[in-house]
């Protein structure tokens, strides 16, 4: 079968990648991993986004939210109860699964641009709790993380590296397993037509919050993994909208709905950005926002739309 | 079979249905006809609990139904095809066909559902793997209802199949729902075009302001006087 042909490919691409640090050392290319890491983290984040938003058809403009919630989980329990990051990372999806709870049975009520917003508007109120909450989060103040050990190992770059990709492999394994399963015509016929799927019987509110709450554990996950890299947090970083539109982005120009379409729109604009982000300041953001015009213009399916239409 | 008792409903504070009571028998076609507005189509959303909030008492097959979700009431046999046609555009035919085919016990029962609806409409199998977005709206409207049949429904709520339509697919949608029914499939009708309405049901109600204004044979209710006034020449 096709399909298990692109597992054995995940899991070969994986194992070879995990590989680089041995060829190039973290001290030497420092700047390297660097982007290696965002590269990772914009991979995962792309990935969960596109299982609500390409798969379930319910665009989320409050993925910011979940990684905050994530990364405050890590922080939080290193901050209150001295646990290693590592140790308090499955905290990270699990925190933002809660989360994703929570704001899914409001969301969830609404459809299309009301859901979006919602989740805007959710992620926002949960920054402002944080914010304000400042005996048990340290509010605007941030906390820091000192220890980042690994099983008494020194994490390096190159230790980042191998940790992400295998998040970054983690998500895609989990998107190719909803792709190849009923799932992804439950998916899909809520995400098309929501009336119609509830007229043949689907529980569209059930396929919704599932979609949610997988989407959420990911994007929790990457923020544990960032806290866990910056060794620090606060609201303004933490809930970074930018955590949010980075993903539309890189999923837009790589293809909603496909499993690699994130993949690809990932590997295609994260260096590119990295490397305006140096060059000038923030003007990566401008550099996406003319990407984003040119395929909503010329190719609204992205890359793999355009392809699968050639192939064609 | 289907028994509704003083079945009220409303948007907000607008009250579209002021008590509705009917019974629907097994084995007939029952026709709702009346003007726009009227209600005709909230009364199937109530039935298959598409409305938020609704009063009364629906009861089917000895089962009381009222106020369960809409994917309960489908698992219990009732078909909903709504009003425009509903399919899911992106997929082929053959993928709409089988999302109908949904609910756990029936899916045992996919080939044979499957030779059910092509039977009826043949071509539907021949746009088996065609987009269904690609399809014309009378295609559209059959594989609406043969998605209902691969639910294999006790009862189908039918929205105005004629909308939209020509002439003459209206009259082979309307032979399909014909040769449905006597194979023994219920159906309650909703439907604008009323002469279509009358000559294949057997019972009718008019509704009008959310209320009952006549109920009867649909014979008798093509020859009265006060219909024949809101619609003329039927008798």
């Amino acid at each position: 079968m096709k399909s298990s042909k692109a597992y054995i490919a995940l899991l070969v691409a994986v194992l070879l990648l995990s590989l680089l640090p041995l060829l190039m050392s973290s001290e030497k290319h420092k700047y390297l991993y660097d982007v290696l890491f965002t590269l990772n983290i914009l991979i995962l984040l792309s990935v969960s986004w596109n299982i609500l938003g390409g798969f379930a058809g319910q665009v989320s403009f409050g993925h910011a939210g979940f990684v905050g919630m994530g990364a405050y989980a890590v922080a939080l329990l290193h901050h209150h109860l001295q646990l290693s990051p590592w140790v308090a990372m499955p905290f990270s999806g699990i925190t933002a699964v809660i989360g994703a709870m929570l704001i899914g049975s409001i969301a969830l009520n609404l459809r299309g641009p009301f859901f979006a917003l919602s989740t805007l508007a959710l992620a926002e109120v949960t920054k402002l709790i944080v914010e304000g909450w400042r005996g048990f989060t340290m509010g605007t103040q941030g906390i820091v993380i000192a220890q980042t050990e690994l099983l008494g190992i020194k994490t390096t770059g190159g230790l980042y590296f191998i940790i992400t990709l295998w998040a970054a492999g983690f998500a895609l394994l989990i998107s190719l397993l909803i792709k190849n399963s009923r799932y992804n015509y439950y998916f899909l016929a809520v995400g098309e037509n929501e009336d119609a799927a509830i007229a043949v019987g689907i529980n569209a509110r059930k396929y919704k919050l599932y979609a949610l709450l997988v989407s959420a554990f990911l994007a929790g996950l990457a923020g544990g993994l960032i806290v866990a890299h910056t060794g620090f947090v606060d609201p303004e970083s933490g809930f970074d909208m930018v955590r949010t539109v980075e993903p539309i982005f890189i999923t837009i120009v790589g293809g909603m709905g496909t499993v690699f379409g994130p993949l690809i729109g990932a590997i295609l604009l994260v260096p590119a950005g990295e490397y305006l982000r140096t060059e000038f300041t923030k003007a990566h953001l401008l550099f996406y926002g003319v990407l984003l015009v040119v395929f909503a213009r010329f190719m609204p399916r992205g890359i793999m739309g355009f392809f699968r239409r050639i192939g064609k | 079979m289907l028994e509704i008792k003083d079945l009220r409903a409303s948007y907000g504070k607008l009250e579209v249905l002021k008590g509705i009571t009917l019974k629907i028998q097994q084995g007939e076609i029952f026709s709702i006809i009346g003007p726009n507005g009227a209600g005709k189509s909230t009364l199937l959303k109530a039935i298959t609990g598409l409305m938020p909030h609704i009063e009364g008492k629906i009861n089917f097959a000895g089962i009381d139904i009222t106020g369960l979700q809409p994917h309960q009431i489908a698992d219990i046999g009732i078909a909903h095809v709504q009003e425009r046609h509903r399919v899911f555009g992106s997929m082929t035919v053959k993928e709409n066909l089988l999302m109908g085919a949904y609910i756990k016990t029936k899916r045992r029962y996919i080939e044979e559902n499957l030779e059910y609806v092509f039977a009826l409409f043949p071509r539907l199998k021949e746009r088996l793997n065609q987009q269904a977005g690609t399809l014309s709206g009378g295609e559209q409207q059959m594989l609406t209802i043969g998605q209902a049949l691969m639910m294999m429904p006790r009862l189908i709520l039918m929205d105005e199949p004629s909308l939209g339509l020509a002439p003459l697919l209206i009259n082979s949608i309307y032979e399909s729902l014909r040769e449905l029914n006597s194979k023994g499939m219920t159906i309650l009708l909703v439907e604008q075009n009323v002469k279509k309405a009358l000559q294949i049901s057997q019972r009718a109600a008019l509704i009008e302001n959310g209320a009952i204004a006549f109920e009867g044979s649909s014979e008798e209710l093509r020859c009265n006087e006060e219909i024949t006034k809101i619609y003329l020449g039927l008798c």
